[in-house]
């Protein structure tokens, strides 16, 4: 945007001529816009108005000796003096109710009115000068009119600066947001313009009613003496008042020059010369002149300041909202692209869970096959072994006898096999309902059980401990244990004393369950054996089983959420773990 | 294989094994008339209608028993179940149904179908003989079905 660019770089420019007198380091409008009369003055703001004072009282005091040199009059030095007061009094006034607008603070609206109260009187001062417009000078003025104007004016703007300070240290000053700032102005003006008036018409209409203080060939009466001494005074006091403040904005030191070269005018123009156009007067109507310009200076510095700011700022904020245009399409893209992948992530899930789901199908047809085929032909070798004993028993000898019992063993055992198979997949397929199970109760069934189908009832050392409820199938948690608890009585029968101990261990997010025995336990080389389907760790002659009872409880567990884990030696016992969750949530189908 | 028009028990198996298991531990039982043993499930429902290869014959004379089989071919015992039972002439002929699976989902299809028992096949001779003489004996022996 050339526009900003252009615009910053002559504000900046502007900024680099004002900051002459400043540090480099500007108040930036991060933290808002600062102020003449709410910035506090740096050391380098001190050091400027400390020379500028200096210098004053320097050229003062070098001045003093030749106050009374009388000097040629020159008529059109009052006009040009007048006017530039008059213009630089009413910018200063317009731009401090300007800056009141926008702080509200009202001790600002009362330097202003000051302002615009030294710009009326110079304005009355200019047409009452004998001698300026008419020989007497206009409004009706008298040969003391102007004189007394003077002294109005004088003694009047110091008591608005004392005013200014005093209110300025005080809190409350803020004009409330509810009241309106304009009418606040207006009122200042009007009462300003209303004072004025009247001073004037006080030192015109009034004129007989005042001291004499020049006579009438331009020398200065006692009564003269004694007013401008005061009028000297509260220039004086204002300037303690202002340095017994100590407040230290930008605009009160200003003010402290103003009121000391305001001290140089009317001592040099009416105390320490000896009456009008001598040396004393030129040079302290040219203080007065200056000091009137100092803090229209400094205001129209800061006016140049505060746009360099907003370029600054305005160009700024203008980089950030690119930049954060730039963010956004960023994050839309970024966001586009993730909502892309997520679609081809669900097309894909929806791919796979379809071919499992066929796969499951697949699977399902298969062992409804095995199922019901599988067993017909092991049925006919076991009937036919059967007819045959039954009917030709008599015919066969001892070892005949022997092999067909051998078929009978061994049809039976695949069919176990078979079932067990059928058990294990039907368990990886059926959802599992969940309920809350009792295990205390699950377990002591399933021990009673257990017992009943034991042909002999050994004495077995039961150590059961009490178990926490959970979570599941009834069905095929019993399943669990049926299977735990006959391979703890099956591996520990050779034992004299078999102890089969039975608890839980409760745990924050799961519940840990054991079945510890004494039996003959495992080697953990074959650990990673120990669940896989018809994997077995003994000879079958000596254990039976098929080997798909651990994988069958083992799914079972993880089906539920949990896990499975053992641990045994050789000949000293093993001790089988599982956990099931609390959460309900884990392992729904 | 036809065998006499009538029979007291009609046993559809498509195993002849598991046929001949069945009428031996029948006949082992003292149930006088042989049984019949029908193939598969469009023998049997020819069979019940009179038509096809039995068409013709007395469609009065119905058996007392059905021992059929779940898994047949052609037309499976299910079907055969559903249809049977949906006929209000032979609704009332009481079926067994033989099965080597205990799969849940067969056994709430037969019940739902309406049939009379269900039972799995043991695989031991003498538990399957002694099961299927039982059968035959109660349904023929004890248990009474309207006349025709």
């Amino acid at each position: 945007m050339p526009a900003f660019y252009r615009m910053s770089n002559r504000s900046s420019s502007a900024a680099a001529d004002a900051s002459l007198t400043e540090d480099a380091d500007r108040p930036s409008l991060r933290e808002g816009p600062e102020f003449l009369s709410t910035l506090p003055a740096r050391p380098s703001d001190v050091r400027t108005a400390r020379t500028v004072i200096a210098v004053s009282v320097i050229v003062f005091v070098g001045l003093v000796p030749f106050a009374k040199t009388p000097l040629q009059p020159v008529w059109a030095f009052i006009p040009i003096y007048e006017t530039l007061l008059v213009v630089n009094d009413l910018v200063t006034a317009l731009l401090l109710f300007g800056q009141f607008s926008i702080l509200r603070e009202r001790p600002l609206a009362i330097l202003a009115s000051g302002y615009l109260f030294t710009g009326l009187m110079a304005a009355f001062h200019a047409l009452t000068f004998p001698g300026l417009f008419t020989p007497t000078g206009l409004l009706g003025a008298d040969t003391q009119s102007t004189a007394w104007i003077y002294m109005f004016w004088h003694a009047g703007f110091p008591l608005f600066v004392i005013a200014y300070t005093l209110l300025k240290g005080r809190s409350g000053g803020r004009l409330p947001d509810t009241r309106s700032g304009g009418r606040f102005i207006l009122a200042c003006v009007a009462s300003t313009v209303l004072l004025a008036s009247g001073l004037m018409l006080m030192a015109t209409a009034g004129h007989d009613l005042l001291p004499v203080l020049l006579l009438a060939g331009g020398a200065y009466t006692t009564a003269m003496h004694i007013v401008v001494t005061s009028v000297w005074a509260t220039s004086l006091a204002a300037l303690i008042v202002l340095f017994y403040r100590r407040s230290s904005s930008v605009l009160e030191l200003w003010l402290r020059v103003v009121v000391c070269a305001w001290l140089v005018d009317v001592a040099l123009s009416a105390q320490l010369n000896a009456g009008r156009f001598d040396l004393g007067f030129y040079a302290g109507r040219i203080y007065g002149a200056v000091a009137a310009s100092f803090i229209l200076a400094r205001l129209l510095i800061e006016n140049t300041g505060l746009y360099a700011q907003l370029g600054g700022t305005h160009a700024r904020l203008a980089a950030q909202n690119q930049e954060l245009q730039r963010e956004i399409a960023e994050r839309e893209a970024a966001e586009a692209s993730l909502q892309r992948m997520y679609e081809e992530l669900e097309d894909r899930v929806r791919e796979r869970t379809a071919s499992l789901e066929a796969a499951m199908r697949e699977m399902d047809s298969f062992t409804y096959s095995i199922s019901h085929d599988l067993k017909t032909p092991l049925r006919a070798v076991a009937g036919y072994a059967g007819i045959l004993k039954e009917d030709h028993g008599s015919e066969l000898n001892e070892e005949a006898d022997t092999l067909i019992d051998e078929i009978n063993e061994n049809a039976a055992r695949m069919q176990q096999l078979i079932d067990d198979l059928l058990a294990f997949s039907r368990v990886a397929r059926k959802p599992i309902s969940r309920a809350g199970v009792d295990m205390d109760a699950l377990v002591k069934e399933t021990i009673a059980e257990l017992e009943d189908a034991e042909n002999v009832k050994r004495k077995i050392a039961w150590d059961i401990q009490p178990l926490p409820a959970s979570r599941g199938e009834r069905g095929l948690l019993k399943q669990v244990w049926i299977n735990l608890l006959s391979n703890a009585v099956k591996f520990s029968s050779t034992r004299p004393v078999p102890v089969i101990r039975i608890g839980a261990v409760d745990q924050p997010d799961e519940t840990v369950y054991f079945v510890e025995d004494n039996g003959i336990g495992f080697s953990m080389d074959y650990y990673d054996k120990l669940f896989g389907v018809f994997q077995r760790l003994h000879v079958a002659e000596e254990f039976p089983g098929t080997g798909v009872g651990l994988a069958i409880v083992q799914r079972i567990v993880e089906r539920h959420g949990g896990r499975i884990w053992a641990e045994g030696r050789v000949d000293k016992g093993a001790k089988f773990q599982f956990s099931l969750p609390k959460d309900d949530q884990h392992g729904r189908t | 294989m036809v065998e006499p028009e009538y029979a007291e028990i009609v046993i559809v198996d498509d195993s002849a094994s598991d046929a001949l298991l069945t009428r031996r531990a029948l006949q082992k039982s003292g149930i006088a008339s042989p049984p019949l043993w029908l193939r598969d499930g469009v023998e049997v429902l020819d069979y019940l209608f009179g038509r096809g290869a039995f068409a013709g014959r007395a469609r009065t004379a119905l058996p007392r028993l059905i021992l059929l089989d779940l898994k047949l071919p052609r037309i499976d015992g299910l079907r055969v179940l559903e249809t049977v039972k949906a006929d209000a002439r032979l609704r009332e002929i009481p079926i067994v149904m033989m099965s080597s699976s205990a799969e849940e989902r067969d056994l709430r299809a037969a019940y739902r179908f309406g049939v009379n028992s269900y039972v799995v096949k043991p695989l031991d001779f003498t538990e399957f003989s002694r099961h299927v003489a039982e059968i035959g004996a109660y349904w023929i022996s004890v248990n009474r079905v309207p006349p025709p």
